[in-house]
């Protein structure tokens, strides 16, 4: 299958350099990825399914290992072709809707004068804050710019010239704020089996003071972005270390990189993580495209996207098998 | 009783040994009658021998964990005394006290006889109206005596009202909390001093004998005859104690949303200052002013303001710029502007030094604060500066007065910030073993210290810098940091969860404690403490105890410090960031600069100052019973 190795080639070349951003448009390519490998596989007459699988778990495998952490763009599998073709479609139509149907249960959630924090930028979020306000709900949001890609920023501009009333905010000054806010609405990069939020960084320190000052946490998610596995060390395993030049500028600190210990171990590390891990505990709400569900809940949902054998796609050693 | 407490006559009970401690070899010259060192056992403290008269409070061996006597505890026992005057229980006698109390305070510039200057250095100047904590003593005392120490502290009472006041804008508001018959009197002392000022000495208790009948003035109904005085100051002494413990709250602070109080202070402004367009709801009561105008507006004032020194005009244009920054330096380059200004003061006639430098010096601060609003340190330091002024007595000579002046500035900046650093930093390091990794947020002179010090030691550790915008201060931390050889690992308050499992302490600096145990500090801190103790990790926040405040706060919108909204918007070294051009302006978008933000004591689980290590519910405990008496006297 040539033509289907160059497009996956080209997808995984696009997601190493981080060329697709957001969590919407890269399950859509994958869905579309996978839809265009499907139709070209050549099907035997038997194991018509098992042939399909294998190649989807064969791209499946490639994803992973190019990026790790797009743990929930793997195993979608199904049975026949032409079903299966349709349920692809399905889910990239889901996938584009999603984002309507969340907003949609906006005016249940905002009430009139309420103030709202949120941290980042997330499509998700600004559909459903502009579904409020066209209910003719007025509020405030507090946007927390979220360093060091400062997508609160970006967000903030959006809000503005849909007519909401913004303030831009510092990382640092939420535990300030938030004791003055009504609502945090958030959205999230990945939402783990146990309910836990894969999110960008910085908001598992506005969960926690959110909880302190018992303000509700709400995680907005479309429903692909549900993943079967648990994290056990999430920090560690299920992070990503982007470049220290969004922190320190390279050359201002030249000299403080050539400093080492004895051993010659570098003195100075600069950590720069991209996501935070926000335990269930500390979410109040989900709100996915079937509705608003508690984060304990969010285990029964897998099972609607997820079949049981494909929880966790096994990756295949070199040596064979 | 228990057989090993020591007489009640020379115990102070509010001294007890509480928890861990080693043995303290007895100081020289202590009491004969040491009690072995049990928990609860009231220690004897005689009067006679000096408790410790070295600058700082660490000379005496006591455990870090415990709050050590008050240095100048006859004061407090003369309080005491005070209160139990009263009660027919008790067998003080009043001539033993006054006889015994050595004179502690040798360096109030003053010619009295010891007993009397006991008596008048004792006299808080936080206590406005109340003068009956003296009254006892007057009973053996000369009445000429008595007049002059009531006179005195009447002086302090006056400067206190001042000192109270920290915003020369609302002295009006301020003076109207007196009580008419107060001030009366007061104005009456005043004069008196001034007729004493210019009769000399030997007049001056004469005509200070003509002034008691005024201090009697003050319970309206009173005769002015001396069994009449003498019959009611010994009613009062049943009244005044009360009144001595309970102290007045602390005034409010100007709010920016009183519009009245604005407009007089912008009539008094020297610096022009514009208000921002788009103002947060939420901090009306707070100042918000445009960035950028003030400083070339105020270059090219520079020759028209004559009454303004130049070395105050130099720091307060430093502040304006963000050039100095931080509570400890900004604290001592003020103090310093003061000692060059006020070694070039020279009285003018028909003034009193007194008032003349009280006034002078409250017109430098109003221009400091419209430069940058104080801080909690710069506060505190102004009271002692005026308390000190105030304390001056009338009879020294101008360059004498200055002298001594100039001499309790630098004694305040010594024993209170370079030498509480060092304490702070010796009390810090018993913290820290091999193998820790010690997280600190922000650029803290004195975590600093901690741990270069640690460093060179020879501790093995690692250090994690988390800083934030707009400042980025942690950079200039790490740099330092860096280059003496610490490892150190370099993040930003986002990742703060991230990184909190591999650490195992905390290390935050303060610009104020406040007397609910709220930590007022750089804003980012609160997070920081927040995400340490849901990970469980200890928090030592370092703060001098002169920075402590008698105020209390529980979040941080009601007091706090705006700083320019641009910084916000631009990201510096970032240029690509520039989503918000053009919508600054409009009526939609607000940005928000906060300095500051308060800690709840609960994150907190140790104040490392130079009184010691005590949990943040002991700081009112400090504040009260030191720097009353430290502090202002």
């Amino acid at each position: 299958m040539p033509d289907t190795q160059a497009l996956v080639n080209d997808f995984l070349n696009k997601l190493k350099k981080r060329k697709i951003e957001g969590s919407q448009a890269t399950a859509k390519q994958t869905a579309e990825l996978l839809r265009s490998v499907i139709s070209q596989t050549r099907v035997p007459y038997t194991n018509q399914a098992g042939a399909l699988i294998d190649s989807v778990k064969a791209v499946g495998e490639r994803l992973i290992a190019a990026n790790p952490v797009a743990a929930d763009k793997s195993s979608r599998s199904k049975k026949l072709k032409h079903d299966v073709i349709e349920a692809v479609n399905e889910l990239i139509q889901d996938i584009s809707t999603c984002h309507e149907q969340i907003a949609e249960q906006a005016v249940e959630h905002i009430h009139q004068n309420e103030v709202i924090l949120t941290l980042g930028s997330s499509r998700t979020v600004l559909e459903f804050l502009c579904a409020a306000k066209e209910k003719k709900r007025s509020f405030r949001v507090f946007v927390a710019e979220g360093a060091p890609r400062y997508q609160g920023h970006l967000l903030a501009k959006e809000l503005v010239t849909r007519g909401l009333q913004t303030t831009l905010i510092t990382d640092s000054a939420v535990f300030a704020m938030i004791s003055r806010v009504n609502m945090v609405i958030v959205g999230a990069h990945a939402v783990m089996a146990n309910g836990g939020v894969i999110a960008p960084i910085g908001l598992n320190m506005v969960a926690l003071a959110a909880q302190k000052h018992a303000v509700p946490f709400v995680v907005l998610a479309g429903s692909h972005k549900l993943c079967p596995l648990y994290p056990h060390n999430p920090e560690v395993l299920l992070n990503e270390l982007r470049s220290p030049s969004e922190l320190l500028d390279f050359g201002e600190f030249s000299d403080c990189l050539d400093f080492g210990s004895g051993d010659g171990a570098p003195l100075l590390h600069v950590v720069n993580p991209t996501f935070d891990y926000v335990p269930p505990k500390l979410v109040s709400l989900f709100i996915t495209d079937t509705g608003g569900h508690n984060p304990s809940y969010m285990y029964r949902l897998i099972a609607d996207y997820y079949s049981a054998d494909d929880l966790v796609v096994q990756r295949r050693s070199t040596s064979g098998n | 009783m228990d057989p090993r407490r020591t007489a009640r006559t020379v115990s102070d009970p509010k001294v007890r040994q509480v928890g861990f401690f080693t043995q303290p070899s007895p100081p020289p010259g202590r009491s004969v009658s040491d009690p072995p060192p049990h928990d609860d056992t009231v220690r004897s403290l005689s009067p006679s021998s000096p408790p410790v008269n070295d600058h700082s409070p660490s000379g005496i061996s006591l455990s870090p964990v415990m709050i050590p006597p008050p240095r100048h505890h006859s004061d407090t026992l003369l309080l005491r005394t005070a209160l139990q005057a009263t009660s027919p229980t008790t067998s003080f006698s009043y001539s033993a006290r006054t006889v015994t109390i050595p004179p502690e305070n040798e360096d109030v510039p003053s010619s009295f006889s010891p007993g009397l200057k006991v008596v008048s250095g004792k006299s808080p100047s936080s206590f406005p109206g109340v003068k009956a904590s003296s009254v006892p003593a007057s009973e053996l005392t000369t009445v000429s005596v008595v007049n002059l120490h009531l006179v005195i502290s009447e002086k302090a009472g006056g400067a206190s009202v001042e000192v109270q006041n920290d915003q020369p804008a609302n002295s009006k508001p301020l003076k109207e909390k007196t009580s008419k018959a107060e001030r009366h009197a007061l104005q009456e002392a005043q004069r008196a001093a001034k007729a004493a000022a210019k009769g000399g000495k030997t007049s001056s208790t004469a005509s200070q004998s003509a002034t008691k009948p005024s201090k009697a003035a003050k319970s309206p109904s009173q005769k002015n005859e001396d069994s009449q005085v003498a019959a009611s100051e010994k009613k009062r002494v049943d009244r005044a104690p009360e009144k001595d413990r309970k102290k007045d709250a602390p005034h409010p602070r100007m709010q920016y949303d009183d519009m009245s109080r604005v407009e007089k202070a912008k009539r008094r402004a020297v610096v022009k200052q514009t208000e921002v367009r788009n103002r947060v709801e939420l901090f009306r009561h707070l100042p918000q002013y445009e960035h950028g105008t003030q400083l070339p507006d105020l270059e090219t004032k520079l020759f028209a303001l004559d009454p303004m020194h130049h070395a105050i005009y130099k720091v307060g244009l430093q502040y304006l710029s963000g050039d100095i920054c931080g509570g400890n330096a900004r604290c001592i380059a003020m103090l310093q502007a003061f000692k060059e200004a006020i070694k070039d003061y020279s009285t003018p006639p028909e003034k009193t030094l007194i008032r003349d430098l009280t006034a002078r010096i409250s017109s430098y601060v109003s221009f400091l604060i419209e430069c940058r609003p104080l801080s909690i340190s710069m506060g505190n330091a102004i009271k002692f500066l005026k308390s000190r002024i105030a304390k001056l007595t009338l009879s020294l000579s101008e360059p004498d007065a200055k002298a001594a002046l100039m001499l309790d500035i630098d004694r305040f900046i010594n024993e209170k910030i370079i030498l509480a650093d060092k304490v702070i930093v010796k009390h810090a390091v018993t913290k820290i073993q091999d193998g820790d990794v010690l997280l600190t947020y922000g650029a803290s002179s004195a975590v600093e210290m901690i741990l270069l010090h640690a460093h060179e030691l020879g501790k093995q550790f690692r250090v994690v810098v988390v800083d934030s915008r707009p400042k980025l201060e942690g950079q200039l931390l790490l740099r330092r940091l860096v280059r003496r050889g610490l490892s150190c690992t370099y993040t930003h308050v986002n990742a703060v969860s991230c990184i909190m499992h591999e650490v195992t302490r905390v290390f935050l600096g303060a610009s104020s404690v406040l007397s609910n145990g709220t930590v007022y500090s750089r804003v980012g801190t609160a997070c920081v403490a927040m995400v340490s103790h849901a990970f469980r990790v200890p928090v030592l926040v370092c703060c001098e105890a002169y920075k402590f405040h008698e105020r209390v706060q529980l979040d941080s919108i009601c007091s706090n410090e705006l700083g320019n909204p641009d910084a916000i918007s631009k990201v510096h070294g970032r240029e690509e960031i520039n989503y918000l051009e053009g919508l600054v302006n409009g009526e939609n978008l607000q940005l928000l600069n906060l300095m500051y933000d308060a800690t709840p004591s609960e994150y907190v689980s140790m104040v490392i100052t130079d009184y010691g290590m005590v949990p943040p519910t002991s700081v009112p405990v400090i504040v009260r019973e030191y720097q009353r008496e430290h502090l202002w006297s």
